[in-house]
């Protein structure tokens, strides 16, 4: 647990002339839980979309792996094996739960455009293998009954698992969950980060999760960020964060 | 040689066969762009024309009809791969503008720089085809299996594209471009493939149409034609290849009814002009009370949908 996974440097990213993440320099370290919490507007999800490449930095460094992947195009990041969520699901409505899941396969031979008509019998294996693959995970997330069903006809929640599933089918290094269990029952909350544990200690996974719910974190993370105004203003194991004066005071409030 | 009268009901349903083939192609290659892809180009014109300019200069030149087609079905893939760098750059509705733009243009190129092919004189295709003294209605035969040949091999090719995981990722990316992006698939390159696969099928018709009417000139190609190929899609059914070949033969046996009506009837009104307001109404019906065409899109045919009916059996 001591390698680390992610790491950025003076992250700057702003519209107009709000900040909307300012001089944010943090790691995630392998094989980790780490949760980032702060109040609504402190720039989480901007953090997220500059990490994942959807937005471009100003200013500052971004290391996966050792790597700079700052500036790079989305899929180029997906390929160095760092794949995220979002916050509102976007899903493609349209297409079947099946297909959500299996548009996400890593180097699929059948997703470029000569091996469709040269290569059928190989893909077409592959198809199977990675379909077995896809419902099983679909299982997990108790959606396989809904496997046919078009993504727009699921309910809220559904869609934030179907989500969840989808960059689990990418094989990936990291993930960056924004907001994993929003809009789910306590219950499946629960037991979406269970999976989550489970997946970080059965395949080695890293996670980066946005949570508002501090007693999730309290159980599963191992380190806490706290996010204010765009910078970080406090980091810790869980159980410390909840005893920070300033946390306290800008996001947990008094009790 | 027999005297063939060219009223002759037979002629009226070759010639409309022949028609529904040309724009079925059209109408597939644009269900590939538009129905599959999302791209929304309203410059299919461009390339039919593209293909019908290249095969007529080479007819006259003396080549045979499958040299023809091949280049011309090349030469709109080129250019709809080189139109598609700068193009595909933009967002849905200014793509749109775009490539109607770039219709007009490329129709201006040829009707005035008239060393290209006669400008606004057009230019008259000789028969690529080298056979002579036949009644017709054979070689309109000819014309017809041609025709049908072309669409059945483009119909195969967009099957086989939208029936794999290829298939599946254009479609994903009609969904959500960005989350097509962050799951790794370069959506560029998706688009500009499907971009130039639709402009290459789109010479394939040009081509053909060339040789069948064996007269082109600007005019034949203005911007009306794209958005009669648009009719047949949104009529049959975007991402729906066998939709949209109906939506071809509909639109088009209400074009060529118009005219045998015009020609065989007495009606108060002239059918031909009455067909476009048909069509119009027919638009803003389907897209009020069913807004996904005549049928529906169709699902991704791939291994993995047995695999998924096997599995409800298991649990």
């Amino acid at each position: 647990m001591e390698k680390t996974i992610l790491k950025t440097e003076n992250l700057t990213k702003s519209f107009g002339g709000l900040k909307a993440v300012d001089n944010v320099t943090l790691t995630v370290k392998e094989n980790s839980i780490t949760g980032l919490i702060g109040p609504n507007g402190s720039g989480k999800t901007t953090l997220f979309n500059t990490i994942s490449g959807v937005y471009k930095p100003e200013r500052g460094k971004i290391y996966f792996n050792g790597e700079r992947i700052d500036g790079l195009a989305p899929y180029k990041i997906y390929e160095k094996g760092l794949a995220r969520t979002f916050q509102t699901p976007r899903l493609f409505q349209k297409l079947t739960v099946l297909d959500n899941m299996m548009v996400s396969c890593r180097s699929h031979p059948g997703d470029k455009i000569l091996n469709v008509f040269l290569k059928k019998r190989r893909w077409s294996e592959e198809e199977e293998k990675l379909a077995e693959k896809a419902l099983e995970i679909l299982e997990i997330i108790e959606l396989d009954r809904f496997k046919d069903k078009p993504a727009s006809e699921l309910s809220g929640g559904q869609m934030k698992l179907l989500e969840l599933g989808r960059v689990l089918m990418t094989e990936p290094k990291m993930l960056l969950l924004d907001e994993p269990a929003a809009g789910v029952n306590p219950t499946l909350a629960r037991r979406i980060f269970e999976k989550i544990t489970q997946l970080r200690d059965e395949l080695s996974l890293t996670f980066f999760t946005i949570e508002h719910r501090i007693e999730i974190l309290l159980e599963h993370a191992d380190w806490v960020y706290v996010m204010h105004n765009g910078s970080i203003i406090a980091e810790s194991p869980p159980e410390e964060v909840v005893k920070n004066k300033v946390v306290v005071d800008v996001y947990l409030g008094e009790a | 040689m027999r005297e063939v009268r060219l009223s002759e009901p037979l002629i009226y349903v070759l010639d409309m066969a022949v028609f529904v083939g040309i724009f079925a192609i059209l109408a597939v290659s644009l269900n590939l762009e538009y129905g599959f892809t999302g791209l929304a180009n309203f410059g299919k014109v461009a390339f039919f024309m593209v293909g019908a300019y290249t095969s007529s200069i080479l007819a006259n030149m003396g080549f045979p009809y499958l040299a023809c087609i091949t280049v011309a079905t090349f030469a709109a893939g080129f250019v709809g791969f080189v139109a598609s760098l700068p193009a595909l750059k933009l967002q849905a509705d200014y793509l749109a503008i775009v490539t109607l733009a770039f219709g007009e243009i490329l129709r201006f190129i040829f009707k005035n720089e008239e060393w290209i092919a006669g400008g606004v004189q057009g230019i008259t295709v000789p028969s690529a085809i080298t056979i002579t003294g036949v009644p017709i209605q054979t070689m309109m035969l000819i014309q017809l299996t041609i025709v049908y040949a072309a669409l059945a091999i483009c119909y195969f090719i967009a099957q086989r594209v939208v029936n794999s995981p290829y298939g599946r990722t254009i479609r994903a990316i009609r969904e959500d471009e960005l989350a097509a992006q962050v799951l790794g698939k370069d959506v560029f390159k998706y688009k500009a493939q499907m971009f130039t696969l639709g402009s290459a099928m789109a010479g394939v018709s040009g081509s053909l149409f060339s040789q069948y009417v064996r007269f082109i000139d600007p005019y034949t190609f203005e911007p009306i034609l794209t958005f009669t190929v648009w009719m047949m899609v949104i009529l049959g059914g975007p991402a729906n290849n066998l939709g949209v070949i109906l939506g071809a033969v509909f639109v088009q046996a209400l074009e060529r009814g118009a005219r045998i009506a015009k020609d065989y009837l007495l009606l108060p009104v002239d059918p031909h002009n009455l067909r476009v307001m048909i069509i119009g109404i027919l638009i803003i019906l389907i897209l009020m009370y069913r807004p996904q065409g005549l049928f529906r899109e169709s699902k991704v045919k791939t291994p993995a949908l047995e695999v998924a009916s096997k599995w409800k059996k298991r649990s």
